[in-house]
């Protein structure tokens, strides 16, 4: 189905062939040769398997060593995303916003999740780490200012007048090898490496 | 909601943001997962007027065959000290033909992470829109020196 302009119109139809197409999928990837050889295949690489799940303590390490990240809100009826310059702060995390739909998006009822992620272009070993909770507006306290706030430059530029703490609710994170070119990913952030050693 | 554009902040045009979104492959789709917002980074290519990628066949990719979906893609640029983000909306759907993905995988479709991603999946854009600014701290962003294929856009 097509728009006026050519662009394909929303359809849901796929996610009801889907279900047909799962069990081919399923059956597919359990008989592929592929799926078999990737841990045989790899020996000469770094030992990290498929996707290493990463515990509390290894997610916190990677997320104090970046500052980017991906805020993902829902903005009524759909999701959006946004980079966002945040900082851990007492098993939480900190982010600074001015006004506008990013902000208003964080703060309503539905939770929000951030996710930061870098890659060792060495060793092609890649992380990605997700924290889900809801967001709060917290005020600029001496506090907040000491632990936060002369760290958090805004990653845009402009102004930054609110500060929003997300309560962790769940923190999940992922290691794994890159599959060639590693040149794909553009590292964003170097001390991302510091976190792997 | 209104939203006051920023200073320093410029709109890109739809077809500034395709040009930035063909500048790189790695995306991070966020998608609603059991009424919470979850997201998680993706290769992607483009495909005309479409976004293609694959996933494995889990809970996310459920999510995203039912919920509309958002793909941002950023960047960051040493030469003009200025960093963009791109964010693609639309819903996604399952390609099953095998033509199809083999036109896919002609296009240069191959996921980073290693493991079983063998559910192809279309973004059909529904709002493109696109931002360009300066930063004020280049070092927290990274610069993507190893990027080769930014070498030509230079």
């Amino acid at each position: 189905m097509r728009g006026p302009n050519g662009a394909l119109l929303p359809d849901y139809s796929g996610a009801r062939a889907a279900t047909m197409d799962i069990v081919h999928v399923g059956l597919w990837a359990l008989l592929s040769p592929r799926s078999r050889t990737y841990g045989l295949t790899m020996t000469n690489k770094p030992t990290v398997p498929e996707a290493e799940i990463l515990d509390n303590k290894q997610c916190w390490e990677l997320l104090r060593g970046v500052s980017v990240g991906r805020l993902a809100v829902w903005a009524q009826d759909h999701p959006d995303i946004f980079p966002i310059n945040y900082k851990a702060d007492h098993g939480t995390l900190v982010f600074r916003t001015g006004e506008g739909s990013k902000l208003h998006a964080a703060l309503s009822a539905t939770p929000v999740a951030l996710e930061a992620d870098g890659v060792d272009p060495q060793s092609g070993v890649a992380w990605s780490v997700v924290v889900k909770g809801k967001a709060e507006s917290i005020k600029l306290t001496q506090e907040v200012l000491d632990t936060v706030g002369l760290l958090l430059f805004p990653w845009q530029a402009g102004r930054k007048d609110h500060f929003v703490r997300i309560v962790p609710t769940s923190l999940t994170g992922r290691r794994f090898n890159v599959t060639p070119p590693l040149t794909w990913w553009s590292p964003l952030d170097d001390a991302t490496r510091a976190g792997l050693e | 909601m209104k939203t006051k554009p920023s200073a320093g902040v410029e709109r890109l045009e739809p077809d500034e943001c395709w040009d930035l979104l063909a500048q790189t492959n790695v995306g991070r789709l966020a998608v609603l997962v059991d009424g919470h917002p979850d997201i998680f980074p993706v290769n992607y290519v483009l495909d005309g007027d479409s976004i293609v990628f694959r996933t494995g066949a889990g809970t996310k990719f459920w999510s995203t065959l039912t919920t509309p979906c958002a793909l941002e893609s950023d960047g960051y640029r040493t030469f003009s000290g200025k960093a963009w983000s791109v964010v693609v909306r639309g819903q996604t759907h399952l390609i099953l033909d095998r033509q199809e993905r083999a036109d896919v995988d002609a296009l240069g479709l191959d996921p980073w992470q290693p493991g079983i991603k063998d559910c192809y999946l279309r973004l059909t854009p529904e709002a493109v829109t696109g931002r360009r600014f300066k930063t004020k701290r280049p070092d927290l962003w990274g610069t993507p020196l190893n990027d080769a294929r930014l070498d030509d856009f230079h």
